[in-house]
């Protein structure tokens, strides 16, 4: 049905594996301002930052690093059952993929709520920051903690939607060994996702010492 | 094959706990490098194990780390500009 | 799908197949009109700019007016025309005929990108009309997060458009890859498929930066999130350092691919091989990195470092050992060469005088201490119009003319060409020579109004913009009526050696008949090559 103009399925599947790097790096980037915009502000307000930092949800950071990175792992099994011809099985571990991604977004909920209950909001809107002294440092930390992890936690979103199609594929039957590279690429996307966390991970949760 | 993956995934969950552990410790301004390298070595596995980066053609391997100096350069070149104004 | 094969339908002329088409040159085509008319409208933004500043105070609008109309100017100019208009328009056309390929690697992908142009186009376009917007094209906080202005219409039209150059930039990536014809290696890739690609690299990095940096103006305008406010711990000059690493960069996607053409078309006129092909590439190379290392000389009088101002004023400086490079190796194609002075080549004469000077007066203001003087004044916009609309303009112009045959079989009148090409050089250098003059006098850009002693130079300068716009209709009006009326060109109307002139012109669906004959190289015009086949009229 689709295009005939590649030479080879071979090189169809080549094509689109470069082209999904592409735009991996092309979401890297989308990435990449924020992350300047954590680097010069904590350069700026190193005390704030550090603060900021143990304010935050440390546990429930943590416990999302391990989900991603069993959903990584689970996503990568998927693929080589698929490669081996094995799509139950491939199928079995996509849905817990996805299992794992929905369980990320509740933590990432519980998350949320405890902060606007403790009056942390974006912008330093919210009675906490009426509480401190100096609340700049602090607003510029939590407004790029909910830009930062809310555009992640949309990232996320966004791949479960894609799991969930390719996981209908594979149920039907659309989606097999042969096409594996379909899969492949919907993996590749899901990995940049946890990537991109673990990075997240060390700037909000961890680095609470003074920097 | 399927060992790589297993050992993957039990080396991330180890680095993680190592990366948690260190944020007890004071380390001072080390704190950052610290976290920031436990992520980068992360980062790593699971680009060249479960992304099979060691394994695809050059041109990808090269994309991503071309990304990741660039990413680099812009956040270091920002960031200097902000720590040498007086 | 219908009971028709593809190709039959791919060969249907109707507005539907054009609309739901995926081939490469309709795609191709339908960017180069839509981009074209884009030109068009930021001309007649320009054209009401400069009469406005043709006599001191107030002439035809008043200074909010004047606000509006230079955003519009800018943002039409950038988004719409100069940014797509190469790689969309002519590098769809002819990157995938270039390598021998019957298509790009993602043909619906390309489409969607298109379409997504033209739904950015609109947002843009109504959103500054209706919105108002009057912070010219940069955007800048503090400014755009509390004029009263509508922008977030305007922003998101912007990050729509962006969107489609990230679509084409991993498409031609992908094509350049993967469906190169067998045995055409990287070196002997033609130039301008060189100069696209790197185009696409630069198109993939930067954009969502920009992306990024303009939604957090909105999320500033519509939720007060204040991310660049001080008084909450924001940094503004850190919005300038996001929209420049888009920006700066933006100019080499206008002006790469515009190097491409330039490189091709010369070989093409002086009938050789390009002095150095090795240079050429990897200056390309060189300027796509180092181009991504230089944005921060746009902020040297804007509170940044005096560390930082020396570090991007050095850095600056490289980009142009690498330009250098490409000028010196296109004067060494024409020296000896045997050179035909139609209007393709005028152009890339053109090209290299403008670029030249364009060039020379960026390194003087990438110099810190020189650029307090000039920054944001006169010489600064012509500076910048010397390498965008010398630059990238003649080289448009060029590649129309050069490839008008091969998109539509038909030639255009040479004389009327050769005409059209005096009268853009001409209009050019009246209107923005006079600008140089007037910024080292002192006068600030984006003023509607200056002092009558500047009455003089600035009457100059709108009376070039005339003579601009005048022959800029007047080459739209002879080459319509060459696209309706023409003569036949035949296949190869230049005698050109480039892969593109080796197949039918305009090519068949899939561009190639067999196997591309790709077994000479694409400058080759030694014995027996297949340009000596070409018809050339001396
Ligand atoms: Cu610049």
């Amino acid at each position: 049905m689709s295009e005939a103009h590649f030479e080879s399925a071979e090189r169809q599947a080549d094509a689109a594996r470069l082209g999904m790097w592409a735009f991996l790096v092309s979401e890297v980037f989308l990435f990449a301002g924020l992350f300047t915009l954590y680097g010069a502000y904590r350069a700026a307000w190193p005390e704030a930052f550090a603060e900021g930092v143990r304010h935050g949800a440390k546990m429930l950071g943590s416990l999302n690093t391990v989900i991603l990175i069993t959903s990584s792992f689970a996503v990568a099994s998927s693929l080589r059952a698929l490669q081996e011809d094995r799509p139950r099985v491939a199928l079995r571990w996509l849905l817990g993929t996805l299992a794992l991604a929905l369980g990320f977004l509740a933590v990432k909920a519980v998350e949320y709520h405890g902060h606007v209950h403790e009056g942390i909001l974006p912008g330093g809107h919210g009675h906490h920051f009426a509480t401190l002294s100096a609340p700049a440092g602090q607003a510029a930390f939590f407004t790029l903690y909910y830009v930062m992890t809310g555009l992640h936690a949309l990232h996320v979103v966004a791949g479960a939607a894609v799991l969930a199609w390719l996981a209908w594929r594979l149920h039907t039957g659309a989606l097999d060994a042969r096409r594996a590279h379909v899969l492949s690429n919907g993996a590749l996307y899901w990995h940049l996702v946890d990537c991109v966390w673990i990075v997240l991970w060390p700037l909000f949760y961890l680095t609470g010492g003074q920097a | 094959m399927k060992r790589r993956d297993v050992g993957a995934f039990v080396a991330l969950l180890t680095l993680t706990g190592l990366s948690l552990g260190a944020s007890y410790v004071p380390l001072g301004a080390w704190g950052m490098a610290v976290a920031l390298g436990f992520a980068a070595i992360k980062v790593s596995v699971v680009a060249v194990v479960f992304m099979h980066l060691a394994r695809s053609p050059r041109a990808e391997a090269l994309f991503a780390l071309g990304a990741v100096v660039v990413v680099a350069i812009l956040v270091l070149l920002a960031a200097a500009d902000v720590m040498t104004r007086t | 799908m219908s009971g028709r094969t593809p190709d039959a339908k791919a060969a249907d002329t109707g507005l539907k197949a054009w609309l739901t088409t995926r081939d490469h040159k309709r795609i191709g085509i339908m960017f180069l009109v839509a981009t074209t008319a884009a030109m068009a409208l930021g001309g007649v933004f320009a054209l009401l700019l400069r009469l406005e500043l043709l006599m001191p105070g107030e002439t035809i609008v008043d200074p909010m007016t004047y606000n509006r109309l230079f955003t519009l100017h800018g943002v039409t100019m950038v988004w719409l025309f100069m940014i797509p208009v190469i790689p969309s328009g002519f590098g769809n056309y002819l990157l995938p005929i270039m390598i021998g390929a019957r298509d790009v690697a993602f043909p619906r992908l390309n489409l969607a990108s298109f379409y997504i142009y033209l739904v950015g186009a609109a947002i843009t376009l109504a959103g500054m009309y209706f919105g108002a917007a009057d912070t010219g094209w940069t955007f800048y906080v503090p400014y755009s997060t509390t004029s009263a202005a509508a922008l977030v219409p305007v922003l998101l039209g912007v990050f729509t458009l962006g969107w489609s150059s990230v679509l084409t930039g991993i498409n031609f990536i992908a094509t350049v890859h993967t469906m190169r014809t067998e045995g055409l290696g990287w070196m002997r890739m033609p130039l301008f498929v060189w100069t696209v690609y790197g185009t696409s690299i630069i198109q993939v990095l930067v954009t969502p930066v920009l992306g990024m940096a303009l939604m957090l103006i909105g999320f500033d305008r519509l939720l007060d999130w204040g991310i660049f406010d001080p008084a909450r711990g924001g940094d503004p000059v850190l919005y300038q350092h996001l929209f420049w690493f888009y920006s700066h960069p933006a100019v080499y996607i206008m002006i790469l691919p515009a190097m491409g053409v330039i490189s091709d078309v010369v070989c093409a006129f002086a009938r050789k091989n390009p002095f150095s092909y090795e240079a050429i590439v990897w200056s390309t190379m060189g300027i796509t990195f180092v181009g991504l290392l230089t944005w921060g000389h746009h902020m040297f009088t804007a509170g940044m470092s005096t560390f930082g101002a020396g570090a991007f004023g050095i850095l600056s400086m490289l980009v142009a050992i690498f330009s250098a490079i490409k000028v010196f190796t296109w004067v060494g194609t024409l020296y000896k060469g045997s050179i035909a002075l139609d209007t393709p080549l005028l152009y890339v004469l053109a090209f290299l005088f403008l670029f030249i000077f364009g060039g020379m007066t960026g390194v003087a203001v990438a110099t810190t201490s020189l650029d307090v003087h000039w920054h944001d004044t006169y010489f600064v916009v012509a500076h910048f119009h010397f390498i965008m609309v010398g630059g990238t303009i003649s080289a448009f112009l060029a590649a129309l003319h050069y490839w008008l045959p091969k998109l539509s079989g038909r030639r255009y009148p040479e004389r009327l060409g050769r005409l059209g090409a005096a009268g853009v050089f001409v209009g050019f250098n009246l209107t923005f020579v006079p600008q140089f003059l007037l910024g080292n006098r002192g006068m600030p850009r984006r003023y509607f109004d200056y002092p009558p002693a500047m009455h003089t130079l600035n009457a100059i300068s709108t009376v070039g913009s005339w003579v601009l716009g005048a022959s800029m209709l007047f080459i739209a009006s002879y080459l319509l009526r060459s696209l309706l009326r023409g003569e036949p060109a035949g296949d190869n109307p230049w005698g050109a050696a480039g892969f593109e002139w080796r197949t039918s012109s305009p090519p068949p669906v899939h561009n190639w008949t067999g196997e591309p004959p790709f077994e000479r190289g694409a400058y080759d015009y030694t014995e027996g090559s297949p340009a000596l086949e070409g018809a050339r009229d001396e």
